[in-house]
């Protein structure tokens, strides 16, 4: 039975196409959304040079060797001008005036970078257990604390072509005579639709962090998860792996709750198009409307923001020129409560299937 | 063809859950609004001796005794509540009886706030506009030294547009920049607009209506009294969203000065627009109907193409999608895309805010007149591709 649904959606309703064309578009949004200059407009170049050449756990040594090219940065054109008059007074040759003027212009030329780098040198400083990472690299992967829109648009796409298609055409009816089409054939659509979510997130979620490891080429997985800004007040101990992780298996959850969620609008509202709509309205009003809101952690979609409840228990403010925007964090009940509410949801869709099973 | 219009109308509002939505979305938004611009309903507080004050209310009132024409009599006056606010906030004798807060250091902001607003109006002819002009007089001058005529004419146009502006009133004009630059309602109408779009031929398909539609006489009036109740729909829905907007807004905000001119709002002081505050928001307003029904008109083709009203539900949203990506993020060449690009009706109010012109055939031509044609030629050409296959397939799904 499970082949046959498997090969009804997938196959039959072009649902493996879907995801295909889908998973390309997370690629190509993956990509260029790396490729842009970024919103803060900085260069990238001269602030991957200062990751390379300084990440890891902060010592004395670093410190000094940043204190002295912050220097140069903040004097180079004293310096310039120092070094010109030291070659008209004959002191420096004119390889060693070329050769000072190279590496200053390097400086000035990468200020914006060097300036990024330094502010997250300094949150990394500021405190013991955090390390100098690539932190622009990471808040394009991980930080962002947004749903994917593509993997609702899957889940959304599948609970209409799997559930209320056949409540459109009438073969509801005639499932519901079958001996298997009561109870059984619900509860496998509805674990297939559940699975191939939670895989489906998973996949998106490792794409994004292969197209970051190709474009940024990250070595510092094992660094605490503190290391990376916006979890400053983070409750989580781990490193930014085990985060990311975190975070993805959180999604998968969350997908698969959205799923049982869609299945319960179908039964509920039994027209494509509304089911279209609810489902889309369910995932925009608590991502774009009810932001300064509790109840945005709390909504049928809100695991699928898994990266923020890692933020930890403190209010951020709105950053507006960055890549993403910090919300009100989400508060220690926050995860139980999400987690129960999913759990209650899945519950209620396999209980929607018993009934639809139930003959009248 | 009245009644045909009216049958139309009626079976578009009638549609499943559609009137269900629109108080779901227009309940959403309103909440909106009051959880993100309540500076009325849930106001700045102070405490003192353990009594708690709201501020805004009694800076309303300052606004309220202030408002009106500027003269010297206000000026002097408020300058004097000022240093007198400041000398109690220094230490110095005298109660707050005379304030309008119990709090004087925010008498003495709330005064100066309004003392630079107020010569902020008052100056804008000589140092706004003065600037303008001059700087185009000298334009105007290269322009006919080098024979540009395309300057020239801008420069005339210039010269046109702002030539006699002034602003002698104060009143809480800034608070309609907040109105202005809001787009929640109008995201909420386009997703209506979608929605009832999809059902219009593909609905009739699914449910074996169309090809008995399209045997009878009345094809063509069907299209047309089609395409008037869905352009009615939207137009009612946006009427119904932008006044409650206008409402909820003046509930939270309390602007005031609806008939003062456009430009007296700081964030507009060099619009194109000669008109009132309540013309403009009009004018947004038409223009975002406008937009909504044009993308409607897209998905009414999706409708007509496609079997399923699904279908057409799902394109129309990747469509919008497009669009409002076209529209927020093109530059360069492909930024010409945003002028056949409805989306741009949508925010309409960024057309507007300072003078921006397209050089059409060596004529300044201003963007909104260029963004509005270019998505009306969209919209005549996603209806007549509408009407092209409605006339030609035979409407089996």
């Amino acid at each position: 039975m499970l082949k046959q649904e498997l090969k009804k959606i997938f196959i039959k309703r072009y649902y493996a196409v879907i995801l295909l064309a889908l998973l390309a578009a997370e690629i190509i949004l993956c990509v260029v959304q790396s490729n842009k200059e970024g919103l803060s407009g900085f260069n990238k170049e001269a602030y991957a040079r200062f990751v390379e050449t300084y990440a890891g756990e902060n010592t004395e040594e670093k410190e000094k060797l940043l204190e002295t090219s912050f220097l140069y940065l903040d004097n180079a054109d004293d310096l310039r001008m120092l070094g010109e008059q030291f070659y008209q007074s004959g002191d420096i040759t004119s390889e060693e005036l070329a050769q000072l003027q190279a590496e200053l212009q390097q400086y000035m030329s990468g200020r914006t970078g060097i300036n990024v780098f330094r502010e997250h040198y300094a949150y990394a400083s500021a405190k013991t257990g955090r390390e100098i990472i690539n932190n622009e690299a990471w808040r394009e992967i991980f930080a962002n604390d947004t749903a994917d829109l593509i993997i609702m648009l899957a889940i959304i796409v599948f609970t209409v072509s799997a559930f209320v298609a056949e409540n459109e055409t009438n073969f509801t009816l005639l499932r519901l005579t079958t001996p298997k089409g009561r109870k059984a054939l619900y509860r496998a659509d509805l674990a297939i639709g559940m699975f191939s979510s939670a895989l489906f997130s998973v996949l998106c979620s490792a794409l994004r962090l292969g197209v970051g490891q190709i474009k940024w080429d990250l070595h510092d997985f094992d660094a605490p998860l503190e290391s990376l800004e916006v979890f400053e007040n983070t409750p989580f101990a781990g490193t930014l792996l085990g985060g990311y992780l975190t975070a993805t298996l959180l999604k998968a959850l969350g997908a698969a709750a959205f799923v049982a969620f869609c299945f319960i609008l179908g039964n509920l509202f039994t027209s494509s198009v509304t089911v279209l709509l609810a489902g889309l309205l369910s995932v925009l009003l608590p991502q774009y409307v009810l932001r300064n809101a509790r109840i945005y952690y709390v909504s049928p979609v809100s695991l699928l923001r898994g990266t923020g409840f890692l933020y930890g228990n403190v209010i951020l403010e709105e950053a507006g020129e960055l890549p993403f925007t910090v919300s009100e964090a989400a508060g220690a009940m926050a995860l139980p409560v999400s987690l129960l509410i999913a759990a209650l949801i899945v519950l209620c869709a396999f209980l929607f299937c018993k009934k639809r099973g139930a003959v009248k | 063809m009245g009644t045909l219009f009216l049958y139309e109308l009626r079976k578009l509002i009638r549609q499943r859950y559609l009137v269900f939505f629109i108080i779901l979305l227009l309940g959403v938004n309103l909440f909106n609004i009051y959880l993100n611009y309540d500076a009325l309903l849930s106001p700045q507080q102070y405490v003192k001796d353990g009594e708690t004050f709201a501020l805004t209310p009694l800076r309303l009132q300052m606004d309220r005794d202030y408002e009106g024409k500027i003269t010297n009599v206000k000026l002097a006056r408020l300058k004097a509540h000022r240093d007198a606010a400041e000398a109690i906030f220094s230490g110095g004798d005298g109660g707050t009886e005379t304030m309008y807060t119990p709090y004087p250091y925010s008498d003495m902001n709330f005064a100066g706030e309004i003392i630079t607003e107020m010569q902020r109006l008052y100056t804008y002819h000589d140092t706004v506009i003065g600037a303008v002009l001059q700087k185009n007089a000298a334009l105007k001058a290269q322009a006919q030294t080098v024979n540009d005529s395309f300057r020239l004419r801008q420069a005339q146009l210039i010269e046109k547009t702002y030539t006699g502006r002034s602003l002698d009133s104060y009143y809480r004009v800034n608070a309609f920049e907040t109105v202005f630059s809001y787009r929640l309602s109008a995201l909420f109408l386009v997703l209506l607009s979608v929605y009832s779009a999809a059902f219009l031929f593909a609905g009739e398909k699914e449910n074996g209506m169309l090809p008995l539609l399209k045997c009878t006489p009345k094809k063509r009036v069907l299209f047309a009294a089609k395409a008037a109740a869905f352009f009615t729909f939207v137009s009612g829905v946006g009427i119904l969203f932008f006044s409650a907007d206008l409402l909820m807004f003046w509930l939270c905000l309390r602007p005031s000065g609806f008939l003062q001119p456009f430009y007296a709002i700081e964030g507009y002081t060099y619009s194109v627009l000669n008109v009132n505050v309540v013309t403009a928001y009009l004018l947004t307003s038409f223009l975002r109907v406008l937009g909504a029904f044009l993308i409607g008109c897209a998905v009414m083709l999706l409708s007509v193409l496609l079997p399923k009203a699904w279908h057409a539900f799902f394109g129309g949203a990747l469509l919008t999608a497009a669009l409002m990506a076209i529209s927020l993020f093109t530059d360069g060449v492909f930024g010409a895309l945003r002028f056949f690009d409805p989306v741009t009706l949508l925010i309409s109010i960024r057309l507007f805010e300072t003078f921006r012109v397209v050089n059409v055939l060596g004529h300044p031509v201003f963007m909104y007149v260029v963004a509005l044609f270019g998505s009306l030629l969209f919209g005549a050409f996603s209806f007549t591709g509408t009407w092209l296959v409605y006339k030609r397939r035979r409407g089996y799904a």
